[in-house]
């Protein structure tokens, strides 16, 4: 049992991390974002091409850090995927989105739009790199053994600490940054914003990046704790919503919370359920929060994080 | 020579055309009032001036630079601030966020004129760290003023900004703005206390189906028994 908390605690910090950077978008661009988990798998192939094609090519060395997976190249590779995660959201936003704003459609449209995109960016990335699954290494690591037959493997450590430390990085960003405040008060009132002298446009861009980094983020570090697959963001979104309703949509602050819990609840429902129904788990969450308290946990009426 | 002219507005929200041709003008340092029935279209005219709407017909000229649908963003940057009728500040941000974010053009002056907003409203000092959220409305309103003074503007633009207000409150709130005017900022206000509204203003509009109805001296608006008895509640 408390093995699978562990697990749970790994695939929940995955979640978090892909659910904060999903409220985020949605709280200033106001839709929700259908395809946020095909960004996810975007950074992963992209991290994987850069660490299986390009930097092998390259005289980088392989040698893994210590007990973990992987090396320099995927530490390399991490931020250039991020960046170009960040580069295909923002190229997305300025060809669908944008013209949509201008035109003041309603929000069904843009969550449609982005339902498009989900498919076309899957799509792409079957045709690119097909059906099959890859793996970032073949090298097998060996679990620590820990008391209470808790085993983890030390890439799952580190994954937990990047979650944290990126939710952490956002955080401060959003705080302390001017930038960063600059988005909170575009989440919070738009148009006073804009009478502020804030140029919301240049907003959604930050947002779009910001957002699609960390997915790519999270998208790899899935990778690494499991395998890459075409539909690996797709699977997630519903635990991704659920994680975000849970901890109030629009808050990245509940959206970590959010994110553990289903994670937890996910693996330790396998203890009494086949796993082929996590997702319904994940889905029977969704259900609950939105007939008992739809705001979330920390949502509340206002708008704004 | 005006600061702001408005000519022959027309202005609405997608088909539904709610101002059929509106001007008006406001001086240099001039305290102008705008007053009419609810619904009028005083709000509407605000948002178009700037640029929230984009009008349909009409110019809007400020020191002589066209800013006819120009985004609010850059007519910030002309010289004119606004403080809209709702939702006027950043409910989920500091009151110091909230002055930053009145500043975010201009990051070099946001501490002078922090000090600035905090010696005309000693109330906020005390409270910069606290979300506006938790603030009282009558705060809340200093707050707003408070984010619009922060890039020096030279004129600025108050929506109704005694609504809800106590009436202990609608007199400071009616000091601040006259001395906020008296350091030589143009104040274009809109009021539903018409008659203080237009005791404070040297000039008044009265609006009424998004037309001018009556314009003139805040003292003949006054005295005129028809404005009196339809828009002041009262006769002259
Ligand atoms: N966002 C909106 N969409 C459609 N109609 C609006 C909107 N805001 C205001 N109106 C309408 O425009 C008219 C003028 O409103 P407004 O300018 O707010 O009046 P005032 O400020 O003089 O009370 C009203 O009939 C109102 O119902
Ligand atoms: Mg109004």
């Amino acid at each position: 049992m408390i093995a699978l908390v562990v697990d749970g605690i790994i695939l929940g910090s995955i979640l978090s991390l892909g659910a904060v950077s999903l409220t985020l978008v949605y709280g200033i661009v106001r839709f929700a974002n259908f395809a946020h988990g095909d960004l996810m798998a975007v950074g992963a192939y992209v991290a994987f091409f850069l660490v299986n094609t390009v930097f092998a090519t390259l005289d980088i060395p392989i040698a893994t850090f210590g007990p973990l997976s992987f090396g320099l190249p995927m530490l390399l590779a991490l931020p250039l995927a991020m960046l170009m995660t960040a580069v295909v959201a923002v190229v997305v936003d300025r060809l669908v989105f944008r013209p949509m704003r201008a035109r003041r459609y309603a929000t069904v449209m843009f969550v449609i739009g982005s339902l498009a995109v989900a498919f076309a960016i899957r799509a792409l990335v079957f045709i690119i790199w097909g059906p099959e699954f890859h793996f970032y290494t073949q090298a097998l690591r060996p679990a620590l053994k820990l008391p209470f037959d808790v085993r983890v493997k030390p890439d799952q450590i580190f994954i937990l600490l990047a979650c944290l430390a990126m939710v952490a990085g956002l955080y401060l960003f959003l705080q302390r940054s001017k930038i960063g405040q600059a988005l909170r008060a575009t989440a919070d009132n738009p148009d006073l914003a804009r009478i502020s002298g804030i140029n919301t446009e240049h907003m959604m861009i930050w947002t779009w990046a910001i957002g699609a980094a960390l997915a790519a983020t999270a998208g790899i570090l899935l990778g690494i704790d499991s395998q890459i697959r075409p539909e690996m963001g797709w699977n997630l979104l519903l635990p991704l919503f659920a994680a975000a309703i849970l901890g109030g949509i629009g808050n990245p602050y509940g959206a970590l919370v959010g994110g553990m819990v289903i994670g937890i609840v996910q693996q330790v429902s396998t203890a009494f359920l086949l796993p082929t129904y996590k997702p319904a788990v994940a889905f029977v969450i969704l259900i609950l929060v939105l007939l008992i308290r739809p705001r979330g946990l920390f949502g509340s009426e206002q708008r704004g994080f | 020579m005006s600061l702001l002219e408005a000519s022959e507005i027309v202005s609405g929200y997608g088909d539904i055309e709610i101002l059929h041709g509106v001007s008006l003008s406001v001086g240099r340092g001039e305290m102008v009032a705008v007053i009419g029935p609810n619904g009028c279209g005083k709000s509407t005219l605000m948002k178009t001036i700037f640029g929230l709407l984009t009008p349909t017909g009409g110019r809007v000229t400020f020191k002589d630079t066209d800013i006819t649908g120009m985004p609010p963003h850059e007519i910030v940057c002309q010289g004119l601030s606004y403080v809209p009728q709702a939702d006027n500040t950043f409910l989920s941000l500091t009151v110091q966020e909230n002055l930053a974010m009145g500043a975010f053009l201009r990051p070099d002056i946001y501490a002078v004129q922090a000090e600035m907003a905090y010696g005309l409203f000693p109330d906020l000092k005390a409270r910069r760290n606290a979300k506006v959220s938790s603030l009282s409305g009558g705060q809340r309103q200093m707050v707003a003023m408070a984010r619009a003074l922060m890039l020096e503007p030279q004129l600025l633009l108050l929506d109704e900004p005694t609504a809800g207000l106590a009436p202990v409150f609608v007199e400071a709130v009616f000091a601040q703005i006259a001395h906020v005017n008296s350091q030589g900022i143009a104040v274009l206000m809109v009021e539903q206390n018409a008659r203080l509204a237009l005791e404070h203003a040297q000039r008044g509009y009265v609006l009424a189906s998004g037309e001018n109805r009556f314009t003139g001296e805040s003292s003949a608006l006054l005295a005129n028994e028809e404005v009196a008895r339809l828009y002041l509640g009262g006769a002259a």
